[in-house]
């Protein structure tokens, strides 16, 4: 009996995943549809989608998802075979019925026992059977009622409640080999294609495996990483000691071994835990309908790349930021139509979403062609929350300046009214990404468009670093955002109204002492200084430190108890020889030295 | 009566539909059972070879359930494997086309172990097992 209750907890957990994972499909196909009219096959699959949903769901005995998929199945069959012309008010009832299973799946998943009252979406899905003009005498009625009839009695208990609903992800055994390319665009058509091939073999070659297994192995590749550092250096040690023994060069040659396996099972976990960021981008092009139709804007929605794949912890916390970033550009930054004509654009505005890979780092854009942001009232915004001195607004580049709308305290509604609301919690997106150890920047052209670009590293966590010393402490930096190490000497390390600047190739850069950063303070005067030449975006600034030690791999293990945000902090390592060292977080570095500091 | 023994194949794009058809057949005592999520899967596992039975449903991407039954009546090999299909509802128009297209029993969703095995034992009594 036991044994029987866990199945059905397992089986209607897997239906509550499966119906979910059905819904998504279909999602983005309702917008397409409004914009292409009439598309057999389109219909056909929304229909299938609800007919398979309400197929399952009767025998589980899911009376109102089974209610609610039937009449919607019903509409879109009328729509598939031409007994009924597709129109907004039809759509719209079919996208509340698409809400309304998922209201109900949810209430599955969490047994929460919640009952909705799904009278009213009923009658509106009859009206709207019923409503349109018919060809043939509502053939699919009579069946309705008929099932409405036969359907109780389930198979199986509904009350047998099912097991916690866990998260899982797909993993296709055939792995594609996506070649990271600077020019992602040229590669998209393959890309695609690649993704499709997969997609077409997927439901045959996938097994489903619960996200903390996965993260289990992820965990131990990474201490394998750990050991396989420490090994390395344990045997560089006996090398250099002795040197010609033959124990000691097997062991060498056993140790390089370890260390390809190695990198190449952290590459294999890590692609075990990507999925393409269509999962996050499917949901935006009925997020942009709704909202342009609440306020009567008429926008087109474009979105390339979706077969990028990322770390599954992108594809959960990258969709808040840019759901927010979209929010601004469809409510504020695009003109309405009238507006668009007087102006000259075409009626119909643009927002455009493009992801792709560009060497280790994912690049995410969104673009729209509204009227940008007013960079004088921005400074002058910044000016009066004193985020930054007059100085500083007359030095500042455009760039610079349109980027402050991402520092805390920048945004207040009433900002928000008056800037077009890109205010509107800015430095919330900035934060989120930032906890991806990514970074967003902005670029706007009055009249002609403001497009936001999300960088994120491939995986978040291994990393490479280069190793430093500051004063008696070691510490990990990112290689990826460091552009170049210098020795310098401390004579030509100038002073510029009170800050330290440096020339590297011709270009002035601020320099900060990481110690004086950290809150150390600063070093004693030696006579050179190594120069860690960071760019984040489109800001080079160069961190001091005594002494280089080194590149390493090193895997992110989070700091708990310690505000990891003021202290520059993403996380800590072990290093090869066992001591435990902080990573500096970069870009949460760069937007306080740069932002706050006098430049 | 169909030998508890045979090897049947569940034929369904959505999974969990396959589990719970499973789950019936199992209650029923059969216990060699393989899935197929659609009919060109479907046909080219019957093409392997060994089955005795195939429970398939109808609207499926790819190939639907009409289609491989179809393919299975025009294949000399397997012409003659039994197919009960699963239907939504009962709709009289596809009713009539599958039975002309040679399915040997419908049964209509949400069924019971009972209906399943008065559908199945129907097919054996005809087929005089």
């Amino acid at each position: 009996m036991a044994d029987e209750l866990d199945e059905m907890g397992e089986i209607i957990a897997d239906f509550v995943t499966e119906a979910e994972e059905s819904l998504e499909k279909i999602d983005p196909l309702f917008v397409e549809l409004e914009t292409k009219g009439h598309d057999k096959d389109m219909l056909n699959e929304i229909f299938r989608s609800m007919h398979t949903i309400k197929g399952a769901a009767g025998f589980l005995g899911f009376q109102h998802l089974v209610d609610v998929a039937h009449k919607a199945e019903s509409i879109m069959k009328k729509l598939r075979d031409d007994e009924m012309q597709l129109s907004t008010p039809v759509m719209d009832v079919i996208l509340k019925s698409v809400d309304m299973l998922r209201l109900l799946l949810q209430h599955i998943k969490v047994k929460d026992g919640k009952v909705e009252d799904t009278s009213a979406l009923l009658v509106e899905l009859d009206d709207a059977l019923t409503g349109a003009p018919l060809q043939t005498p509502a053939p699919v009625s009579a069946p309705a009622a008929e099932a409405a009839e036969t359907v109780p009695e389930p198979v199986l208990p509904e009350a047998a409640g099912s097991a916690p609903k866990k998260e899982e992800v797909r993993i296709p055994e055939v792995v594609h080999d996506q070649p990271a390319s600077a020019a992602g665009v040229d590669h998209q058509a393959a890309e695609e294609r690649a993704v499709a091939a997969a997609q077409t073999k997927e439901p045959s070659q996938t097994l489903r495996i619960d996200v903390d297994k996965v993260d289990k192995v992820m965990d131990l590749a990474g201490e394998i990483v750990l050991v396989r550092n420490r090994l390395m250096n344990i045997g560089n040690y006996l090398e250099e000691k002795y040197s010609g023994d033959s124990y000691v060069e097997s062991l060498m040659g056993t140790v390089s071994f370890l260390d390809l396996v190695t990198s190449d099972m952290q590459l294999a976990v890590m692609k075990m835990r990507m999925q393409p960021l269509k999962k996050v981008f499917s949901k935006f092009p009925r997020l942009v309908r709704d909202l342009s139709n609440n306020i009567g804007k008429d926008i087109e929605l474009v979105i390339t790349g979706e077969g990028t794949e990322v770390d599954r912890a992108v594809i959960e916390h990258i969709g808040d930021p840019m759901v927010h970033i979209i929010r601004n550009s469809v409510d504020h930054a695009i003109e309405t139509p009238e507006v668009r004509q007087k102006m000259g654009k075409p009626p119909k505005g643009k927002v455009s979403i493009t992801a792709y890979q560009q060497g280790n780092q994912i690049i995410i854009e969104v673009a729209d062609d509204g009227k940008g942001i007013d960079v004088d009232k921005v400074k002058k915004k910044a000016l009066e929350k004193s985020l930054i001195t007059e100085d500083e607004a007359q030095r500042m580049t455009e760039e610079s300046a349109v980027n402050l709308i991402f520092m805390p305290g920048f945004s207040t509604m009433e900002v928000a009214t008056e800037l077009s609301g890109r205010g509107v919690g800015m430095d919330v997106v900035k934060t989120n990404i930032s906890k991806l150890n990514g970074y967003v920047e902005v670029r706007t052209v009055k009249n002609v468009g403001t497009t936001f670009r999300i960088n994120i590293p491939l995986t978040l966590a291994i990393i490479h670093a280069l190793m430093v010393r500051s004063l008696d402490n070691q510490y990990a930096i990112p290689l990826a955002p460091i552009e170049e190490t210098l020795k310098v000497a401390m004579k030509d390390i100038e002073n510029v109204s009170g800050q330290k600047v440096l020339v590297v190739r011709g270009k002035v850069l601020p320099l900060f002492e990481l110690s004086d950063i950290l809150g150390y303070g600063a070093g004693q005067g030696q006579e050179y200084r190594y120069v860690v030449v960071i760019a984040i975006g489109d800001r080079r600034f160069c961190i001091a430190v005594d002494e280089l030690l080194g590149q390493e791999e090193v895997v992110i293990k989070t700091v708990e108890g310690i505000d990891t945000n003021a202290a520059f902090i993403v996380g800590a390592t072990i290093t090869g020889d066992g001591k435990v060292v902080l990573i500096i977080d970069l870009a949460g570095m760069s937007r306080n030295v740069l932002g706050l500091k006098k430049m | 009566m169909f030998d508890l023994k045979m090897k049947i194949l569940v034929v369904d794009d959505f999974s969990t539909m396959r589990r719970i058809v499973k789950n019936i057949l199992k209650q029923l005592g059969y216990e060699n059972i393989e899935e197929a999520e659609d009919g060109a899967q479907g046909y080219s596992k019957l093409k392997s070879g060994g089955f005795g039975f195939v429970v398939s449903d109808w609207n499926m991407p790819n190939m639907d359930g009409l289609e491989m039954v179809n393919k299975i009546r025009s294949d000399p090999e397997l012409k003659d494997m039994p197919v009960l299909m699963v239907t939504a509802e009962a709709e009289k128009d596809k009713v009539i086309a599958a039975i002309k297209a040679g399915v040997n029993n419908y049964v209509v969703k949400p069924f019971t172990a009972e209906i399943l095995k008065e559908k199945m034992d129907k097919i054996a009594e005809r087929l005089g097992k």
